[in-house]
């Protein structure tokens, strides 16, 4: 039965969320990072976004990638990755995309308030939602990993997909994001100011490596089970996402906060 | 994998096929239960025995087999003109499509709230009534549940996704904020409790029946959403949710907002109660 369960509710899950951390991931992020904005960047970004939390837009951009004009951010989700370069689908040297991406905005965001309304309620998102991507191990995605196809149960899926939707529910499936965040955010404040410390490139690194780990830990029979997997993949999404809720809230209180 | 996909949202159209999920009920109570006075919250406490409106939120559902509440399974819905004004009770009552006749539901509102209003009761029935609002006014905000007799084929829209055909009201009952956001009831509030009160107090302005003519007008709307029998694949399926989502969750909100607005009318001598017609 709990086989069953687990099959049919990852599903679900994967149904509607197979192309990044899924939904509770992504919201997972975004209630950490709210519950460590300063009481002025949250009423600066609720002020662009239609008094929202920035919760609700934690999945936006996936949500919203195949409709124009949000098409064009299709790859900004994803690090090809080729021999230690950088490089896209093709094989093309290319910049990281979502660490370009949120480098940009970053710079960008600088002087928000001289920006027009609707393109600070966009970067809002675009944060948000890719501050995560960058922390999410197959997001980085090597041409080794790339085809790679695992079994979960009878299921065949990709390595990328069984990243998005299943390590995490592997565990939490059922838990709500919010509860996820309470959870998860147990930090001490100086161990959050070391885990903000760091800068957007010293982050995509840290996920290069987390990565080469969850691939190497994949068993040669390809065959994914609690025993063999997620039982220790789970402690990688864990520690993923709780570092990028912090390092999302020290992004936009460095924005906001002003 | 499509086939477990299909599966799934089957099941969870059937599960629900007729009212707001037991998660949309329960968070609407939950907004509800935020923007209850402190009269009103104690008044409903003492009535439900320590609880509060959130752990009833669906209980009307939960009790319509049972006897002496076999009734309930028609306060679920209510039935327009092509004005957009409810049909009064007589007229649907008599109407020669049973689904109409069914659509009870501003009626068993009206009725509940009198009954408070007029006092007198044992605590159970006042628990009842206090019920029966809670999750009528939920349903009276969950568009499909808004009966059109001269289009009464709109009930009968529907999609594929992966070859299956769907139900287009069971998307909006169960889906239309699942399919999107996993929400718990304490989620709901975080995120839909937002309302400015001048924002509260323009939705919670006018009478039940405004409010009910105001919904049948817009919530025709959501059928001009979907091609009936079109093919979704999973991506075009998305797309398409991202057009529905923002309307169901606001119109969840909404519903809390005028529960609670009702509620502190009937409980709470300082504010003015809401008026039926």
């Amino acid at each position: 039965m709990k086989k069953l369960t687990f099959l049919l509710l990852f599903t679900v899950v994967f149904s509607y969320c197979a192309m990044a951390w899924d939904n509770r991931g992504h919201s997972t992020i975004a209630y950490i990072a709210e519950r460590h904005l300063t009481p002025r960047a949250k009423a600066n970004i609720e002020s662009y976004i239609g008094g929202r939390s920035i919760v609700y837009y934690a999945s936006w951009m996936d949500f919203n990638r195949s409709t124009p004009p949000m098409d064009v951010t299709r790859d900004w989700h994803v690090d090809y990755w080729t021999d230690g370069h950088r490089t896209d689908a093709d094989g093309n040297p290319q910049p990281p995309c979502s660490l370009t991406q949120v480098k940009r905005i970053v710079s960008e965001m600088g002087n928000f308030r001289e920006l027009s309304d609707s393109l600070v309620n966009i970067n809002i998102k675009y944060l948000v939602h890719l501050v995560g991507d960058m922390h999410c191990p197959v997001h980085i995605d090597f041409p080794t990993s790339r085809p790679m196809k695992i079994k979960i149960d009878n299921k065949t899926v990709k390595v990328h997909a069984m990243w998005d939707a299943y390590v995490l529910n592997s565990k939490h499936n059922g838990t709500s994001p919010m509860q996820l965040a309470e959870e998860f955010d147990i930090l001490t404040a100086e161990q959050i100011a070391k885990v903000q410390s760091s800068t957007p490139d010293e982050w995509h690194n840290e996920t290069v490596e987390v990565s080469k780990k969850v691939i190497d830990m994949i068993p040669e029979s390809k065959k994914i089970t609690y025993d063999n997997y997620f039982n220790e993949a789970i402690k990688y999404a864990e520690d993923r996402i709780t570092v990028a809720g912090y390092r999302l809230a020290a992004i936009l209180n460095s924005i906001f906060d002003k | 994998m499509k086939k477990f996909i299909t599966i799934i949202i089957a099941l969870l159209t059937i599960q629900s096929a007729s009212a707001w999920s037991r998660a949309i009920h329960a968070g609407i109570a939950a907004i509800a239960d935020a923007n209850l006075t402190e009269q009103t919250k104690e008044a409903i406490s003492q009535a439900l025995d320590g609880r509060n409106i959130v752990y009833s939120a669906q209980w009307m559902y939960d009790m319509e087999k049972t006897k002496g509440y076999e009734q309930t399974k028609n306060w679920r819905s209510v039935a327009v003109a092509k004005n957009n004004k409810p049909l009064n009770a007589k007229k649907s009552l008599n109407h020669k499509e049973d689904i109409v006749r069914r659509a009870q539901g501003l009626e068993a509102l009206a009725t509940a709230i009198r009954a408070i209003e007029a006092g007198g009761l044992t605590k159970e029935q006042l628990a009842d009534n206090i019920r029966y609002i809670v999750t009528i006014v939920g349903d009276l905000h969950c568009p499909t549940h808004y009966i059109y007799p001269e289009a009464l084929e709109l009930r009968k829209m529907h999609y594929f996704y992966n070859d299956k055909k769907q139900s287009y009201t069971g998307y909006w009952e169960h889906s239309s904020i699942a399919g999107t956001f996993n929400w718990k009831t304490n989620e709901f509030v975080h995120q839909l409790n937002r309302k400015t009160p001048e924002q509260i107090a323009a939705i919670t302005k006018g009478s039940i029946t405004n409010w009910v003519t105001k919904n049948a007008a817009e919530y025709r709307n959501i059928y001009t959403l979907l091609e009936s029998g079109k093919k979704f694949s999973q991506k075009g399926l998305r797309v398409w949710q991202n057009s529905i989502y923002p309307i169901s969750t606001e119109q969840a909100a909404i519903a809390g907002y005028r529960i609670a607005a009702i509620l502190n009318g009937l409980f709470d001598s300082n504010v003015a109660n809401v008026k039926i017609k």
